[in-house]
């Protein structure tokens, strides 16, 4: 077990080491620099000049990587913005916890409201409130997350005045654009549960549990449940890795101070270390939470080998 | 459920506070005296990008000007008619072969952090200012040194008279800094600035919002403002909100106070709302239409003229803008000096059938399908812009405009950065711009050939142009420097390597439960007087 | 959201591996199911039919064109000259959704083609041969899947220059490692079957083995795989439209045509509603298709273990 999560650990570095390279190649390739944004939209040519000199972007690709590589790995230093000059590390500790924050009340809402809806649909498979919250599930993961994030704020911010319409600050700051962003996880996660269910439910082993007259408490608990948690782990890993990435878009709609604005803005400034230290920072969290979701695996489940993909 | 109850909760904590604020503030008394002015309250602004730095000599980037003039205090002020008023200097005088210039300041005048506001911070300012790398400091470029007189005077010299200095002085750019803030703070000056300005900084929490505060010293307010002392409010918070529609929800729900407007949708929605006034600013900006004067077919004059009078600019003015702003014919934004009604005559206004005939005339003729070729090729042009309302909607009626004459344009609209670096590699045929800028020497950061290859991102070059504009920049008698600007223009529109199409007002929109807010030039709202008032 | 899809589409073949108890036991559900008349499969496979028609029929179905601009008859209510209104420049929303339909169906399908042949021939090819290879190729595939796609699109976008190849060419490159893992995963488990072991004896070409054996035996979850994407390919397009930087105008996307109706909510409600409708009806349809066609084929792929 130990030698497994090793193995996994040097493979997730080796990881970001590529994800650094990749991130590095792909900014060179685009047009525009740090310079533009940093003189202004009439400079003339010496004043972009000297501002690259500066910043050292005139020196070749690999140069600046092996510089950039040595302040992270010797100093866990992901250096400075070109722009406001602030630590990147610092700015991705201030949007990375109003991330979290979203990403977490997201998943809880999208955890219990699928769960519930799966359950209840799964335990009256067939019946019309499957058909219910099948059809609500297939409409949930089919409308357009923006658009669901304007008419969130059409109707509760400004019809009925419930919740306000942008910003950060309190849980009721939290509650449209986390429901904007778990709509669709609400649909795959109760869609998952319901047929994961009514797959286990009929399976060998739970049938032979239920003629060995294990109670149906046990029965749903120990096989049941146990064996159909598993997919939805999976699936809310990941999940909770397309949220930390940060949610451009539903962060823009709602002016939420998080990652996915932070990165898209730097991308637009040119302000490449930021765009650097972000894009780590998501590999990274990429990995974990796919080590974690293993390992879960292997904790639930005791046939899946440590040759797991 | 919770939820709901932390709102009453909520609702009934704010009630109380704003019981709180009315019993402190006699002025609210119900004699309504305009006298006693309401002290205290938040005016909350929505700001669409977020400023990197505050400091007014880094970054002129979005966002940042608007913030500058609350902190930082200028020494002249430039009044809505252009004019310039006493500000921090008192009075000045330019060197009769214009070469040097001398302020006095007034004396009584200390930053936030205590510090007086003397000739040395001014110095200290102008030569920090003319450092930095910063399209701003090209305000200074013939400036040759500044050096203080004594503690209340100041002169600045020049290599040769500088029509473009005044206005620089103006700009939030030239806001004077505390050096010991400066020295104290070094790089992260621009996280914690200190000027003299009528509000303080108080804080900044990244992506969400920027909170100053009342500055209680502050006595030394232009003469345009009839409150000469410290601001009635007590902070002034700038709410990050990039999404324009999220922008105009926060200000219906009463969650912001202030925002500016630029699409006609959003007016005409806001103009139903009671509770939003609404009030057309003046900006020193024009939206263009330039041609690239390097890139055939555009490097013949014939054809800038033809696509010139293929557009219909009163189209674009009721269909993209909903009927705000006006519609353009010269170079010059009307705010500035050297724009002359006269030169209406040299437009090359909306006349399609003139259009196809000089194109008939460069050698262009009708295919099958209506496309105009020549040498068997199609007529298709690039029109590249920049990522913002109303562009994309302006470059549409282009587009079919230019096809109702048999011309096809691809639209190529890009993030900011991106369209800047392609417009200055001159990687297009036409660029759908906007100009933002205080003095009428836009036209020589814009169409001087010395400047191609960097601002002049037209190719455009013109000799006797050159020569006016040069004549232009060192005049510093205003009536003698519009003359130039006027003559260089008569050569510029027959030239054609812009069509000028209309210049922008941006609506405020603003709650009216604020009073006594004041509009200043470029858009500025001043309010050191302004004053939160229950309807 | 791009993972569920692969998720979804996976969950049979690496149900397989992990669960071969509930794999093996899901026979019974699964026959009553097909026993019935499969409304995923229909009203998905209605759905895709009726935007395929909409695009072929476009220019039959609505005497405007949807780029021409009548300022006469601007923001008016739909009618029976305009059954879904008209926009701010008077231009016939009708006609723009109906031809934004050829423009949603193009990057549906070539976007996941672009993903699709790529990832699914290295796949198999990593799949197959394993080694240091395989490896090496897992872990630029992780690296790309670690790389938030909105990003990597903005940056091709910035290169590239916005329009709808450059959309679908950034949707494409962002969704190869899902049909890479999928195929090769198919590939490992498929490796030492009984016909792939048969076909080396018989001294066939690696190549031919991975196409004509091994690949029709992949066939339904990457199917399935293919369908799924449409959707997601089409909400991600939408979103890049959202902010400006998705095909150009006048090119009528159905995230553009959206993200123009905002500010019209209450005054004229057509402009967000009828595109919505398209583009939610086309997702939709998609995703019950994939789903309908795993129902469906989900029986056959267990053939690798």
């Amino acid at each position: 077990m130990l030698g497994y999560l090793f193995k996994r650990l040097v493979s997730a570095a080796l990881l970001l080491v590529a994800v650094s390279f990749l991130v590095f190649a792909l900014l060179d390739v685009v047009p525009g620099d740090v310079a533009h944004t940093l003189v202004g939209d009439l400079a003339s040519a010496e004043q972009l000049a000297a501002v690259r000199h500066e910043l050292g972007l005139d020196q070749p690709l690999l140069l600046r990587y092996l510089r950039f590589a040595e302040g992270a790995v010797l100093r866990g230093d992901l250096g400075a913005s070109v722009v406001s000059g602030r630590p990147v590390v610092e700015l991705l500790r201030e949007r990375f916890g109003a991330t979290l924050q979203l990403a977490l009340v997201s998943l809880a809402l999208a955890l219990v409201v699928g769960l519930l809806a799966g359950l209840t649909a799964a335990a009256r498979a067939g019946g019309y409130v499957d058909l219910a919250v099948m059809a609500g599930t297939t409409l949930g993961e089919s409308l357009p997350s923006f658009w669901v994030a304007l008419l969130l704020i059409q109707f509760f911010a400004l019809k009925l005045s419930w919740l306000p319409v942008f910003g950060a600050g309190s849980l009721r700051h939290l509650v449209l654009p986390a429901l904007a962003l778990a709509l669709p996880a609400i649909a795959l996660i109760a869609r998952l549960v319901r047929s994961c269910l009514l797959d286990v439910m009929t399976a060998d082993f739970v049938r032979t549990a239920h003629a060995k007259g294990l109670s149906q408490l046990l029965v749903w608990r120990d096989h049941i449940v146990r064996n159909a948690i598993l997919p939805v782990i999976t699936l809310l890993g990941l999940y909770l890795g397309h949220l930390l990435g940060g949610a451009f878009i539903i962060e823009t709609v709602f002016a939420w101070p998080g990652l996915g604005r932070l990165v898209v803005q730097a991308i637009f400034d040119r302000d490449f270390p930021v765009v650097v230290g972000a894009v780590l920072l998501i590999a990274l969290i990429y990995q974990v939470l796919n080590i974690v979701v293993d390992l879960a695996h292997a904790w639930l489940d005791p046939r899946v080998g440590h040759e797991a993909i | 459920m919770g939820t709901l109850r932390a709102f009453a909760l909520l609702l009934l904590v704010l009630a109380i506070a704003g019981c709180g604020q009315t019993a402190q503030s006699p002025a609210a008394a119900p004699t309504e005296a305009p006298a006693a002015p309401a002290v205290g309250g938040t005016v909350r602004r929505a700001i669409t990008a977020e400023p990197t730095s505050l400091d007014p000599h880094a970054t002129p980037g979005s966002g940042q000007n608007v913030i500058l003039p609350y902190i930082f205090d200028t020494l002249i002020f430039r009044a809505m008619d252009n004019s310039y008023q006493p500000y921090l200097a008192t009075s000045w005088e330019i060197a009769p072969d214009g070469k040097s210039v001398t302020f006095t300041l007034r004396d009584d005048v200390t930053f936030h952090d205590g510090t007086p506001l003397n000739a040395e911070a001014v110095v200290f300012t102008f030569n920090r200012f003319k450092e930095a790398k910063t399209s701003a400091a090209e305000g200074l470029a013939s400036m040759t040194g500044v050096e203080a007189l004594d503690d209340d005077t100041v002169r600045f010299s020049f290599a040769e008279p500088s029509a473009v200095f005044f206005s620089t002085l103006a700009t939030p750019y030239a806001g004077i800094v505390s050096p010991g803030a400066v020295e104290a703070a070094g790089d992260a000056f621009g996280q914690q600035p200190v000027g003299s300005g009528p509000f303080k900084f108080a804080s900044w929490q990244q992506g969400t919002e920027i909170v100053l505060e009342r500055n209680p010293d502050y006595h030394w307010s232009p003469s345009t403002i009839s409150n000469p002392g410290a601001p009635y409010l007590d902070q002034v918070i700038f709410k990050v909100i990039p999404d324009a529609s999220t922008q105009l929800a926060a200000l219906q729900a009463g969650e912001v106070d202030l925002i500016f407007v630029n699409s006609p949708s959003q007016i005409s929605k806001l103009q139903a709302d009671p509770d939003v006034q609404l009030i057309e600013t003046q900006l020193n900006s024009l939206i263009y239409l330039g041609f690239n004067c390097a890139r055939a077919p555009l490097d013949q004059v014939t054809v800038r003229q033809a696509l010139s009078h293929a557009v219909n600019k009163d189209e674009i003015l009721q269909a993209a803008l909903g009927g705000t702003g006006q519609v353009a014919f010269a170079p010059m934004a009307p705010t500035l000096p050297g724009f002359d009604p006269s030169l209406k005559q040299y437009e090359l206004g909306y006349d399609p059938a003139r259009a196809s005939a000089l194109l008939a005339e460069a050698g262009f003729t009708p295919g099958a399908d209506g496309t105009l070729r020549k040498d068997g090729q199609p007529l298709t042009l690039t029109l590249l812009t920049f990522a913002r309302a109303p562009n994309e909607d302006v470059a549409t009626l282009l587009q079919s405009q230019f096809k109702a004459i048999g011309v096809n344009v691809d639209i190529q609209q890009f993030d900011t950065p991106t369209a800047a670096k392609a417009a200055t590699e001159g990687q297009y045929d036409l660029l759908l711009w906007r100009y933002d800028r205080n003095d009428a020497d836009v036209l020589n950061v814009n169409l001087h050939s010395s400047r191609i290859g960097s601002s002049n991102r037209f190719g455009y070059r013109n000799p006797q142009v050159d020569e006016l504009l040069d004549q232009a920049a060192r005049e510093l008698d205003e009536v003698a420097r519009a003359r130039y600007y006027v003559e260089a223009q008569k050569l510029i529109m027959a030239d054609a390597p812009w069509q000028p199409l209309y210049i922008p007002v941006d609506v405020l929109a603003i709650s009216s439960k604020v009073h006594d807010f004041q509009l200043a030039s470029m858009g500025r709202v001043l309010l050191n007087e302004a004053q939160l008032l229950q309807r | 959201m791009a993972l569920n899809a692969e998720q979804r589409a996976s969950r049979s073949l690496r149900g397989a591996r992990r669960l071969p108890a509930a794999a093996a036991g899901a026979d019974a559900p699964r026959a009553r199911r097909r026993a019935g008349p499969r409304p995923n499969l229909l009203l998905g496979g209605g759905l895709v039919g009726l935007l395929i028609l909409a695009a072929l029929l476009a220019p039959l179905l609505t005497s405007y064109a949807p780029e021409q601009i009548q300022p006469a008859v601007r923001l008016q209510p739909p009618s029976l000259a305009h059954p879904f209104g008209t926009d701010a420049f008077g231009r016939d929303l009708c006609s723009r959704v109906l031809y934004g339909a050829r423009i949603a169906l193009q990057i549906a399908i070539l976007s996941v083609l672009l993903a699709a042949v790529p990832g699914i021939w290295l796949g198999l090819l990593a799949g197959y041969h394993r080694g240091w290879g395989e490896q090496i190729l897992s872990r630029v595939m992780d690296a790309w899947l670690a790389f938030p796609g909105m990003l990597l699109a903005i940056v091709m976008v910035a290169r590239l220059g916005p329009s709808l190849q450059t959309t679908v060419i950034a949707l494409g490159v962002v969704g190869i490692p899902s049909f890479y893992r999928l195929a090769r995963g198919g590939a490992i488990s498929a490796r030492h079957a009984l016909y792939v072991e048969a076909a080396r004896a018989l001294g066939l070409g690696h190549t031919r083995i991975l196409l004509r054996h091994m690949l029709p035996n992949l066939a339904s979850p990457l199917i399935v795989l293919l369908t799924l994407r449409m959707g997601t390919m089409l909400l991600a397009a939408g979103g890049l439209s959202f902010i400006g930087l998705g095909a150009q105008p006048p090119l009528p996307e159905w995230g553009a045509l959206l993200a123009s109706g905002r500010d019209y909510l209450d005054s004229a409600w057509w402009l967000a509603f009828f595109p919505g409708l398209a583009f939610t009806l086309s997702v939709m349809g998609f995703n019950l298709l994939g789903d309908g066609l795993r129902d469906a084929l989900a029986p056959d792929t267990g053939t690798g273990t």
